[in-house]
């Protein structure tokens, strides 16, 4: 009897709410509380700004380098030092959401990751990946479609990261990152009409590149 | 098959945009943060120190200052009544974003509320400077981001201040022919020519401006793109211009059938043409001081404070009769001139505002970024920020 008058009233004291322990977000900090704790010069901030953002940052590299590779975790820390010193340097207009500032921020990070993973090897060329052709050697058709997918991938990153870098950013904020025209020109700090035209000349150019190299491919095979 | 790796090329990108993020192992994200965290207040703790000591820095150089200000008040006084330059001129000097060159004949720079000066070789440039060719003379301007403007004879400019967070240049002509050539000047920075009826902005590109009277006798612009590309704006459209384009304000008007001065009365009151020097009077002395078309108010004997309350003053007059024209040009002399100024917050937002009315929303935008970058908490900060993200309206 007793213990059902406690599970009574356990019952209407304790609840399930929708967002069970994301109860939490009810104080959770806005963007503009954080950046004037930051400015104050509070410390937790760090960890605050880590909690918030290390969603988008991981998503974008991800994305962006399509794994997480040996090197992810000095893109992550790197991403948001790039982020804290653009706060500090008063870089971030506030015209957009912080997430969106990160967003960006991040992207110029995988960009430069990948021209440097560029530089080390020559990721295009598929003759000289004795992993992938050991795999296509021994594999069936769907597991082949599979890797021929990857390869595609992998060749457009290349390729993006051979692009310039307004375009690319451009490129990235847009059709990967899934942002606004209106949103990529206050981030990029360019007119509407400027990221527009960043946004076709980036996808036109990748588009003769993928081409291209489609070209000389099929030369290639016929020898 | 082209078509075919377009959707290939677009299918990829949508490949990225839509990839499943795997979920991380909770011990090693549990690493990283820490790693992360740690790093982040070091960093934080670095910035906090370099803060307080520009904090420091600062208030030394303040208490400094106050310090040298009479010596240097006395100095000015002194130096301005021997050379006839106003002591605001060696102030506006320390941020010389430019520098002035004659080429040939007779250069006139008139700077602050000071009267013009001939120039004799080269001089810094400041914003809110005035510099004017009289009919045989020629000069060059070499933009701090390397951009050069030839300047024809006949010519007069002004000095726009550089929008620092967005590093971007601008000058103002109110008349004549410039021959611009600007480098490529990375992502985020432009060179803008500001006419009375147009705007040009570019990069990378080499371009020539003309400011005359049409056959009405209106001020015109004309544009001709020599290289590279041209952003072009006027009457609130845009039009890209490629190498070998040429466009005329004057023709663009023309082809508007439905828009006559009546459709905006406040807004493009600064096409009117600037009342003609008098018969006789030769053409390097003007009857009316001009920049940007609009005559100055007299500011030569007041003090800096009282010439700043009444370039704000006259702007607010200016709007209040609907010539959002005059009002901005009187806006940019007080910025220009007085950059610290008390009323910089209030002339910005006043800024942004004439410009959307006057249909220039690029720059309208452009501006409110600048104030956003400037006061981030701003008065004005909501509408600023509604103006950024939604240009087009």
């Amino acid at each position: 009897m007793a213990d059902s008058a406690s599970q009574k009233k356990s019952s209407s004291w304790l609840r399930v709410l929708p967002g069970g322990a994301a109860g939490s977000k009810a104080h959770r900090a806005s963007d503009e509380e954080l950046i004037e704790a930051f400015e104050r010069g509070n410390r937790a901030v760090a960890e605050q700004l880590y909690d918030r953002l290390i969603g988008v940052v991981d998503g974008t590299l991800y994305r962006v380098l399509g794994c997480r590779g040996h090197d992810h975790d000095d893109l992550v820390q790197s991403a948001f030092e790039q982020i804290m010193i653009t706060l500090a340097r008063k870089r971030f207009a506030r015209a957009c959401s912080l997430s969106a500032w990160a967003s960006t921020v991040t992207a110029h990070v995988a960009l430069n990751s990948l021209r440097s993973r560029r530089r080390e090897r020559n990721v295009v060329d598929r003759a000289r990946d004795p992993e992938l052709a050991t795999q296509r050697a021994h594999s069936s058709e769907d597991v082949e479609r599979q890797a021929g997918a990857r390869e595609e991938l992998t060749r457009l990153r290349a390729h993006l990261a051979e692009l310039g870098s307004a375009k690319a950013t451009t490129l990235l904020l847009h059709d990967v990152l899934g942002h606004e025209l209106a949103e990529i020109s206050v981030l990029t700090g360019v007119s509407v009409a400027a990221a527009q035209s960043r946004l076709v000349r980036g996808r036109k150019e990748l588009h003769r590149r993928m081409s291209q190299d489609a070209a000389d491919a099929g030369r290639k095979g016929k020898a | 098959m082209s078509a075919r790796r377009a959707t290939t090329t677009q299918d990829l990108l949508q490949q990225m945009s839509s990839a499943v993020i795997p979920v991380e192992d909770a011990e090693r994200a549990a690493s990283r943060r820490e790693q992360v965290v740690s790093r982040l207040e070091a960093l934080h703790d670095e910035i906090d120190e370099r803060r307080q000591r520009a904090q420091v820095r600062t208030r030394r150089v303040a208490m400094l200052a106050v310090a040298a200000l009479p010596i240097l008040a006395v100095g000015g006084y002194t130096l301005a009544r021997h050379s006839g330059a106003a002591p605001a001129a060696h102030v506006a000097e320390q941020a010389a974003p430019a520098e002035l060159s004659v080429r040939a004949g007779s250069v006139l720079l008139a700077r602050g509320s000071a009267s013009e000066r001939p120039v004799r070789s080269a001089e810094r440039l400041a914003a809110g400077d005035r510099v004017r060719t009289g009919a045989d003379g020629r000069a060059g301007v070499h933009m701090h981001s390397g951009t050069d403007v030839e300047m024809s004879p006949v010519t007069e400019l002004t000095m726009g201040d550089e929008v620092a967070g967005w590093r971007s240049e601008r000058v103002d002509l109110a008349r004549g022919r410039l021959d611009v050539a600007v480098p490529e000047l990375g992502s985020g920075r432009s060179f803008e020519v500001a006419t009375p009826d147009a705007s040009v902005e570019a990069q990378g590109s080499h371009f020539t401006v003309i400011v005359k009277p049409g056959a009405d006798g209106k001020l015109e612009t004309r544009v001709v793109v020599r290289d590279g590309k041209a952003l072009l704006e006027s009457h609130g459209s845009q039009t890209q211009l490629g190498a070998g384009a040429r466009w005329s304000s004057g023709a663009a008007q023309q082809a508007k059938p439905a828009a006559p001065a009546a459709a905006n009365p406040a807004g493009r009151s600064a096409a009117k043409a600037p009342p003609k020097p008098a018969a006789g009077t030769s053409p390097t002395t003007p009857a009316v001081k001009t920049t940007g078309g609009t005559k100055l108010p007299d500011v030569s004997s007041a003090s800096s404070l009282a010439d700043q309350n009444r370039l704000f003053q006259a702007a607010m007059d200016a709007r209040r009769r609907g010539d959002d024209t005059r009002a901005l040009a009187l806006l940019n002399q007080l910025l220009g001139r007085y950059p610290g100024s008390p009323l910089e917050q209030d002339a910005r937002v006043e800024r942004f505002r004439a410009l959307k009315r006057l249909g220039r929303n690029d720059a309208a935008t452009r501006a409110a970024r600048r104030y956003l970058a400037n006061h981030p908490e701003g008065f004005a900060r909501d509408e600023a920020r509604q103006m950024a993200l939604s240009p087009g309206n």
